[in-house]
């Protein structure tokens, strides 16, 4: 083996469109000449994905996602550049490629509108070449791990969408593919219906050994389900790599929050490598703490200083009733990233 | 809401019609080239049929190839015998919607109608043209007096075959399978209203059938006048019977229309 | 929080489960043809006053036809020179060739639909030729229309035509049928691959559908030189019916080609169909799924 599962080099997709005139005799005007525009949807995208990797790709609406996926999986030509899947292009040997990968696209179901889900389903089986005994013990298990009994006789116009989306994964995994494209799985679930699609994810990965490519807006999924992210904004990569690290150099800090035992004004010392943040915060519930207690936070770079240190110091220094140390949280992090669309070399 | 005001709002519904009916700018060259073709299609058909022969059932040459012509122009401008939007937007639930609005449904329908047809008017106005070109169109018979009989016609003529369109579409009130019944409705009605083929040449117990269905109302009476197929009495008596149909079938409608409202209402769309 | 991705995988994974890794067999194309369409059928037949409707509908759309050529020749007796059972036999020729294009192939009609909605992903996605699930996407209960009346007026007309009927002429009769369906499928689907990148070719395959339709009966001689050029060489609607037509009656002499043209249906049907699934697959490269 040893090759990647995925290989994308310098991928570029463009699209072309006329432009619609507005105004007085638009029509009459558009008629006559043909203006177009193209966006660059993916500029220059590279990465590569390991076998049995879980990769979350985040971005921005519009940021170039879905394009991307597009290309890896075979539904578009990307303008320029290189696309391996397992060793194959996927546009070029499109059914091959079909055949070893499952793809949800959240927003669109791949289902049979008019039949009952388990048409649909055996309608994959023969499709991809699954054969009656591994059907059976297929549809035994995902029936099981996502819980499909009581609407398997649906005609899939009437599931709601949990129960399509559960619809979907199903057929996505039935063939056992090794590589998994997920656009948006949790996209207007609630929040029971997103744990079970993460819990099902996590296990295909961990069990089956699948490769995921996720896309989400929700950071939940991403901090369940993710250790590698690739960030893209503009159909550029800005980060790709650990999630953890992300957290560590982009916002390479902590927060020691404590509850101080008297509620003076006065200034705080604060010790060496910290800073001191106020914001409005309240004590946590059963500290004994009062509502009016002052909780405040020191601010330092665990790189730099130690937490055990930055504890020892500020408990020496101030008495407090309760403390507790919090990273910053993903979302901060992400929408630091977007809006100023750079990550911090 | 004031009258005006939703006049006005038609009027946008209208031009908005139009719009769309001119979005796209392959459609609008296929269409006009379709009808210019099928102009030329008709009068080399019709041209070869009359080779040989000067006058049949009283009808000659010129006067049948004249007739195809407008017959093929007719149809394209009435843009009858089509899906209208009513149905289509019963069929995806946006009725509710579209009932919210401060214009009545009917008029709404109705208005969009119009500005299809609208959008057909350039393209026949060409085709009008051509057939003057090659010498298979004249005048209308009668002079001034003949061409505002033919107007008034085929005002009454499209507001016939707007209401009938209308009174189809609504049947999708009652079933959504309402396709293969407006393909028969097409057929029907391209067929009956003289569209394709006068009814001059047709069998007398066929015609006799016609004569007491609207759809003659529709393009073959207008073409009679136009052709001044039709003396004084007969004319008024024509104009008169298409009026009759006019009126019969807005009643029609508005009691089909009623009906649907309480069936939108009771049960929720 | 790193503590909390753990703690949710842990609990994910149940006791231990062999990795889901199912041998998988090749499925052939006619095959995965055949599963498609048969879902298709199943959808149609499950909804069956529609599809009589439909069916209906598409019988009483092209027996106006029908009665319109019928109504002429009651009071012209002849049109082009051909009698009441020779364009008879024309017009069901015709209407048998469109039977044999959209029964299997009528899906082209759906083209601009399936690539604005993006539903043509779908189609991309499953590991069978685009253009077979194409074909199978629905099933038009109108074709079966086509295919009735088509098969009833065929054999009256066989009956009014002054044809020697010998297994050799109705083996030609059935060959050319076919192949005059593959020239319209193949004109269709040349046309519809224009999709891609046009997105609207509704309209222009309408047009060409009631051309077909329209213009099919009339011996070709009606439309004068340039006419007949135009509707052999531009738009082959001469090849549908017409010149096998005119060996079956014995009038290649009128022909502006030679007699043996009479034949070429027989090449020239399966040729275009070639030609337009070709267009098809070449222009589908362009397809750019919308966004969502
Ligand atoms: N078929 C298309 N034609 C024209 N532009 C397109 C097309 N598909 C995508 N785009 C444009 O390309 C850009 C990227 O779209 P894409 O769908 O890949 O974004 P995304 O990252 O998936 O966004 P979201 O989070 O909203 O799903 C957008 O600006 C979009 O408008
Ligand atoms: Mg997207």
């Amino acid at each position: 083996m040893g090759q990647p599962m995925i290989r994308a080099e310098g991928l570029v997709k463009e699209f072309t469109r006329p432009v619609r005139r507005t105004g007085p005799l638009a029509g009459l005007r558009s008629l006559v000449t043909r203006e177009r525009v193209t966006t660059r949807a993916v500029d220059g995208v590279s990465f590569t994905v390991e076998r049995g990797e879980l990769v979350g790709y985040l971005g921005p609406n519009g940021a170039g996602k879905s394009t991307t996926i597009k290309m890896l999986t075979g539904v578009l030509v990307p303008t320029s550049g290189t696309v391996e899947v397992d060793g194959r292009v996927p546009w070029k040997d499109r059914t091959r490629n079909a055949r070893g990968i499952g793809v949800v696209f959240g927003q669109r179901t791949q289902l049979w509108h008019d039949l009952p889900l388990r048409d649909s389903f055996e309608l994959v089986a023969k499709l991809y070449g699954l054969d009656r005994p591994d059907y059976e013990r297929a549809l035994g298990r995902f029936t099981e791990l996502l819980d499909l009994g009581e609407f398997l006789d649906t005609p899939v116009r009437g599931l709601s969408l949990g129960q399509r989306m559960r619809g979907d994964l199903t057929a996505a995994m039935l063939y056992g593919p090794p590589l998994l494209y997920l656009d948006e799985p949790t996209v207007g679930l609630d929040v029971v219906a997103k744990a079970r699609i993460r819990e099902f994810v996590a296990e295909t990965n961990a069990v089956d050994g699948t490769t995921v490519v996720l896309t989400t807006h929700d950071l939940v999924d991403v901090e369940r389900l993710c250790r590698r992210v690739l960030l893209i904004d503009h159909g550029e990569v800005l980060y790709d790599g650990d999630l953890a690290a992300l957290r560590r150099r982009y916002v390479p800090y902590r927060d020691l929050v404590v509850t101080l035992a008297r509620e003076d004004d006065g200034p705080l010392v604060a010790p060496p490598g910290t800073t001191v943040v106020e914001e409005p915060r309240t004590a946590r519930a059963g500290t004994g703490a009062s509502d009016a207690a002052r909780v405040v936070a020191f601010r330092f770079d665990p790189a730099q200083t130690p937490t055990p240190a930055v504890v020892a110091a500020v408990t020496a220094e101030h008495e407090v009733v309760d403390l507790d140390v919090t990273d910053p949280d993903l979302e901060a992090v992400i929408a630091e990233i977007y809006s100023s669309g750079r990550v911090r070399a | 809401m004031t009258s005006a005001a939703q006049v006005v709002a038609l009027v946008a519904i209208g031009r908005q019609a139009v719009r769309s009916a001119l979005a796209v700018r392959s459609e609008v060259l296929v269409s006009a080239v379709a009808v210019l073709v099928r102009v030329v299609l008709v009068v080399l058909v019709w041209r070869a049929v009359y080779a040989g022969v000067d006058e049949v059932s009283g009808v000659d040459g010129p006067t049948a190839v004249a007739y195809a012509v407008l017959g093929a122009v007719f149809t394209n401008v009435l843009n009858p015998f089509w899906r209208s939007s009513l149905e289509m937007r019963v069929r995806q639930g946006r009725i509710a919607v579209d009932l919210l609005r401060p214009v009545g449904l009917v008029p709404q329908t109705l208005a969009q109608q119009v500005g299809t047809t609208a959008a057909a008017v350039p393209r026949c106005v060409l085709a009008v043209l051509l057939a003057l070109a090659i010498g298979a169109l004249r005048a209308p018979a009668g002079g001034a007096l003949g061409l505002l009989a033919f107007v008034v016609s085929t005002a009454l003529g499209i507001a016939v075959a707007l209401l009938c369109n209308l009174l189809v579409a609504m049947t999708a009130f009652w079933t959504l399978e309402v396709g293969g019944a407006l393909m028969v409705y097409r057929a029907v009605a391209q067929f009956a209203s003289g569209a394709l083929i006068p009814l001059w040449f047709m069998p007398g117990w066929l015609r006799g059938t016609l004569e007491h269905l609207p759809f003659q109302a529709q393009v073959f009476t207008p073409l009679s006048v136009y052709f001044g197929a039709l003396g004084g009495g007969d004319l008024a008596a024509a104009l008169a019977v298409q009026a009759l149909w006019v009126v019969l079938l807005a009643l029609l409608a508005q009691l089909v229309w009623s009906r649907a409202l309480h069936r939108v209402v009771v049960q929720g769309g | 929080m790193a503590d909390e991705a753990g703690e949710a995988v842990g609990v994910a994974a149940p006791a231990v489960r062999a990795p889901w890794r199912p041998q998988l067999q090749e499925v052939s194309p006619l095959r995965a043809w055949w599963v498609l369409m048969a879902a298709s059928l199943k959808v149609v037949f499950a909804y069956r006053s529609n599809l009589v409707n439909t069916a209906l509908g598409s019988v009483a759309l092209q027996g106006s036809q029908l009665l319109f050529v019928g109504v002429l020749l009651h009071r012209f007796e002849e049109v082009g020179g051909w009698g009441f059972g020779e364009v008879a036999l024309l017009f069901a020729m015709r209407l048998c060739a469109h039977a044999v294009c959209t029964v299997p192939f009528g899906q082209h009609s759906v083209i601009d639909f399936l690539i604005n909605e993006g539903d043509y992903d779908r189609l991309l996605l499953r590991p069978v030729s685009p253009f077979l699930q194409l074909l199978a996407w629905r099933f038009n209960p109108g074709s079966l229309g086509d295919l009735s009346l088509g098969v009833v007026v065929l054999v009256v007309a066989a009956q009014l035509a002054p044809v020697d009927w010998t297994p050799g002429t109705v083996v030609f009769l059935v060959l050319t049928i076919v192949a005059g369906g593959l020239v319209e499928a193949g004109v269709q689907f040349a046309l519809s691959s224009l999709s891609f990148r046009l997105r609207a070719t509704w309209s222009l395959k309408v047009t060409v559908d009631t051309t077909f339709a329209d213009f099919g009966p009339y011996p070709l001689g009606v439309f004068g030189t340039v006419g007949s050029l135009a509707l052999t060489f531009v738009l082959p609607l001469a090849f549908i019916a017409y010149l096998p037509a005119t060996a079956l009656l014995g009038r290649t002499d009128e022909l502006l080609l030679p007699a043996r043209a009479a034949y070429s249906s027989l090449a020239v049907g399966p040729l275009l169909f070639w030609a337009g699934y070709r267009a098809f697959v070449h222009q589908s490269r362009h397809y750019d799924s919308p966004a969502g």
